[in-house]
């Protein structure tokens, strides 16, 4: 908790400076403030951000809750089937969803754009991404399964009896699920929809790879800008820094507006975990639609991109599709690769996704417990603490982080540039997910199990070993597994904080990317799904065991 | 007895976990070298004692990784050396001597060992000071042949130019053919390009034409704004594969033709046309960073590129090479434009110190290009 305060007090502090920080040219000023807010053009960027997270989520939900209600609640056959695609949909790197639909539908590239351009002889793509609902879009694709995940559990428990005793009224499908299946969900999707506008405000590699090019700014993107000018400037650490202020007051609304949707979860509770199972409602022939919108969903989310991110790799310079281009495909993307750079980029990516879970679940575990267990007032604290990387997006922890090992801590540690500071960065953003879930799962354990070690003389580390660790081993697991996936996909942290020795593998597709070398980031993005394989086998088997409903 | 435990662990979790964000992470820094000029042989016996060069700019600079370890390789053989290559795709010329010059002043270890810039990013360490300062014209194996009103040696002998490339405009030479491809500035604004050409973010070209030796402000101004309403996108310069995969039809303007030359080669549907109002060389600078952990096989690294073969390896990677030497291809191009009759700066730092305006008006042309000025 004291790094996230330190963390925002730099932020702060250099929002208030011009110059370059730490010199003696810096200097005291509101410029940063009153430039960010009076300049049309951020405004504008705001405007972008807003429509792109709304798209974002609307798109995630409007996908993903159907799924999740014909999962739960329907007859629908090959349930353990949707929730793998869903939880492989997890896996995927939002930068390969990114550089997919790109090739899919870009106004003059995009597949999708030629083909409805030849059918109906148009002069231009009638499909758009490179626009804020577009962008908005793509990133929903890639959240869809959070908002599976996020709704599938609501769902599963949600007590039956007034839809049974709507149907009895003579109530007709639509208006029961108008009148009573929905209203009695809003609580959760309404959660579920602010806690993907937090993530959508912060997002960076959809706007990155889409928006970028295409002069579509959001406030990840235009912060990347300042701190990264593409021009004759300096980083601009102080806009930077008071454009994450103003991120954070969004963010901090967002948190709380969360938090009192679940507060006032309860009074909508006709939600129980026992003695009974909900009706599922009989599809029929209706399975197959249901199915065909699933396949639907994999085809444009995972599997045409992955093919076209394939072709991409094979070819020697980027070409739309073609049998000329069939023809030139060869292994020139992966010979003329910088090997020593993936090997750098695949070490860092290992060491962080072994070392930050396990940091992440001793620091949490011990957090959980002391929330749960202690009587001691300052639990209050640590639980607010705790939660508060929540309303911290990513990126400005990056640049926080960045800000700090560059200007205060080098006297002390030199972390600046090492794999480290990234690793601290990923353990503080997972922190609020980890001691939410471990949080609820030691209050399912009654303390007279401890309380019973503690009279036969177990110390509080043998007894949290002995009989805490055990009972919490699927949470542990779930949460281990959950950070370490995220670890290996993430690219906003990794982009500020990236060096010479602390690159990671998204960050060199990123910089591949970013480079005009479309093939040679489409090959690190192969083999990076080839490496990946184990970690999506090992997060299916545990998953389906997790997450699939008994039948 | 839970309540005493309790207390105890919430003070001990709360040290560990603190403790443990001092414990993880040290990581080794190099004290940066500087000093007076050495000689070639000085900075070859140092060169001995270092092990690795790290390299980072831009992927397509000088082609990234694969590049610098032929580089590297060949200058090893020519010095006797053993050096390793590190290299990490990084920021533009711009951006990397801001990373440098912000490690410099928090005594960090420069993230390149050895800096490759642009004329712009030397008029920042003339100002900034993150370059050691070396008498290169005594290292350099050979001399360069004299240029009337361009001097290679960056002002306090920070840096040396050692390539040039002409500003012109890149295109899809499937998608656009003959009298297609453009020959003047107003070329581009034909309605039929409208939305299916880029420009680049930091206006190359634009920011030069401006100056009052070539087109002068007021015009290229009021040409940028109609451009910016004109073009689809910004791409860098190096982004080949937005052209060839269709994306874009053409890039105006590109900040050289390394690409074009590299990609001929190898059948890449990429052509350049050098402007007949006008053009620019632009001059390819090296220099060492005081904070350099490997500063003299940085030194030798920018020594070597100044030989024949160093000058031949990099036009075979990258299409580059420096027009003041006899054997240079961009002298070709260069000659060939002035015969033309376009009007031709060689861009340098010098040169753009003369303009006071320039950066002022760079950042104007980036804000109009960037659409946040209409």
């Amino acid at each position: 908790m004291l790094l996230i305060v330190v963390l925002v007090a730099v932020l702060v502090w250099i929002s208030f400076q011009t110059g370059i920080v730490g010199s003696p040219s810096a200097t005291y000023t509101l410029k940063n403030y009153a430039d960010i807010l009076g300049d049309p053009f951020v405004l504008k960027v705001f405007w972008n951000t807003i429509i792109f997270t709304l798209s974002t989520t609307l798109t995630a939900l409007a996908i993903g809750l159907p799924i999740a209600w014909l999962t739960e609640r329907t007859s629908m056959p090959g349930k353990g089937l949707v929730y793998t695609i869903m939880t492989l949909g997890l896996l995927i790197p939002g930068i390969y969803t990114a550089m997919g639909w790109t090739f899919i539908a870009h106004v003059r590239i995009g597949f999708l754009n030629r083909w409805l351009m030849d059918l109906f002889a148009l002069d231009q793509g009638p499909i758009n991404i490179a626009t804020p609902v577009g962008m908005g879009f793509v990133q929903g694709l890639n959240l869809t399964a959070l908002a599976f995940i996020l709704t599938a559990q609501m769902f599963r428990a949600m007590n039956p009896s007034l839809e049974e005793a709507a149907k009895i009224h003579g109530m007709s499908f639509i208006g029961t699920l108008r009148r009573i299946t929905l209203p009695l969900a809003f609580p959760a999707i309404l959660a579920a929809f602010i806690y993907m506008l937090t993530i959508g405000i912060a997002t960076f590699d959809v706007p990155a790879i889409i928006g970028l090019g295409n002069r579509i700014y959001m406030l990840s993107t235009y912060v990347y800008l300042k701190a990264n000018p593409p021009d004759s400037g300096l980083p601009q650490h102080g806009v930077t820094a008071a454009l994450g202020t103003v991120m954070i007051l969004f963010a901090v609304l967002l948190t709380w507006w969360y938090s009192q949707v679940l507060r006032q979860g309860h009074r909508y509770e006709v939600i129980t975990g026992k003695g009974y199972r909900p009706a599922l409602i009989h599809l029929g022939r209706w399975s197959i639609a249901a199915w065909a919108f699933i396949a639907l969903y994999f085809l444009a989310t995972k599997l045409v991109p992955l093919l076209l991110i394939a072709y991409a790799a094979f070819t020697p310079y980027l070409a739309p599709p073609s049998f000329e281009m069939l023809g030139k495909l060869s292994l020139d993307g992966f010979y003329n690769l910088n090997w020593d750079l993936f090997w750098r980029g695949l070490y860092n990516t290992v060491l962080l996704v072994v070392a930050v879970p396990l940091v992440t679940l001793l620091l949490a575990f011990s957090i959980s417990w002391l929330i749960v267990r202690s009587r001691s007032r300052l639990r209050y604290v640590l639980e607010f603490g705790a939660f508060l990387p929540h309303a911290l997006p990513e990126v400005i922890m990056a640049i926080g982080a960045l800000l700090l090992a560059l200007f205060v801590l080098p006297k002390f540690i030199p972390l600046y540039g090492s794999v480290w500071l990234i690793a601290i960065v990923y353990v503080i953003s997972r922190i609020a997910f980890a001691t939410r879930a471990l949080n609820s799962s030691l209050l399912q354990i009654h303390k007279e199990l401890e309380e019973a070690a503690y009279t036969a003389g177990l110390s509080p580390v043998r007894t949290s070993w002995r009989i805490l660790v055990p009972l919490l081993r699927p949470t542990l697991m779930s949460v281990w597994i959950w950070s370490a996936i995220l670890v290996y996909r993430e690219l906003t942290v990794a982009v500020f904080l990236i060096s010479q020795e602390s690159i990671t593998l998204p960050a060199v597709i990123w910089s591949y990317w970013f480079s005009g070398a479309t093939n040679q980031a489409a090959a690190v993005t192969l083999l990076m799904t080839l490496v990946l394989t184990p970690l999506i086998l090992i997060f299916w088997w545990f998953g389906r065991r997790q997450l699939v409903p008994e039948s | 007895m839970l309540y005493r435990g309790t207390r105890i662990g919430f003070w001990r979790t709360m040290f560990l976990a603190s403790g443990l964000v001092f414990l993880i992470g040290m990581t080794e820094v190099s004290a940066a070298e500087g000093g007076k000029t050495p000689t070639l042989a000085e900075l070859i016996n140092g060169a001995k004692k270092e092990t690795t060069l790290r390299a980072q700019w831009g992927a397509d600079t000088l082609d990234g990784g694969p590049g610098v370890q032929k580089i590297v390789a060949a200058m090893n053989k020519k010095y006797g050396l053993n050096i390793q290559t590190s290299f990490t795709p990084g920021a533009n010329m711009q951006g990397m001597m801001g990373k440098i010059t912000r490690e410099m002043a928090a005594g960090q270890p420069a993230s390149s060992d050895v800096y490759f810039g642009n004329p712009q990013s030397m008029l920042q360490a003339m100002e900034a000071k993150p370059l050691v300062s070396m008498d290169w014209r005594a290292l350099l194996e050979r001399k360069m042949a004299s240029e009337p009103g361009f001097d290679p040696i960056v002002p306090g002998n920070i840096g040396v130019a050692m390539a040039s490339t002409l500003v012109g405009a890149m295109y899809n030479t499937n998608l656009v053919k003959g009298s297609d491809i453009p020959q003047k500035l107003e070329d581009f604004l034909n309605p039929k390009w409208k939305g299916k050409i880029a420009s680049t973010p930091y206006a190359a070209g634009l920011r030069e034409f401006a100056m009052p030796e070539l087109l002068g402000k007021e015009k290229i101004i009021d040409y940028a704004k109609k451009l910016s309403k004109h073009i689809g996108g910004l791409i860098r310069c190096g982004e080949t594969d937005r052209l060839t995969s269709g994306e874009f039809l053409m890039l105006a303007f590109a900040c050289g033709d390394q690409e074009v030359n590299v990609g001929e080669r190898k059948g890449i549907p990429i052509g350049y046309a050098i402007m007949a109002d006008a053009t620019v060389s632009h001059t390819r600078y090296g220099g060492v960073p005081k904070n350099s952990r490997a500063p003299n096989a940085a030194a030798l690294f920018l020594i070597y590129l100044h030989t024949v073969e160093g000058q031949k390896l990099m036009w075979d990677i990258d299409g580059l090479d420096f027009h003041l030497y006899p054997e240079s291809n961009q002298k070709k191009k260069l000659d060939a434009a002035k015969a033309k009759g376009a009007k031709v700066v060689i861009s340098s730092p010098q040169w753009l110190n003369q303009n006071k305006n320039y950066d002022d008006t760079q950042k104007e042309l980036e804000k109009i290009m960037r659409g946040e000025i209409n």
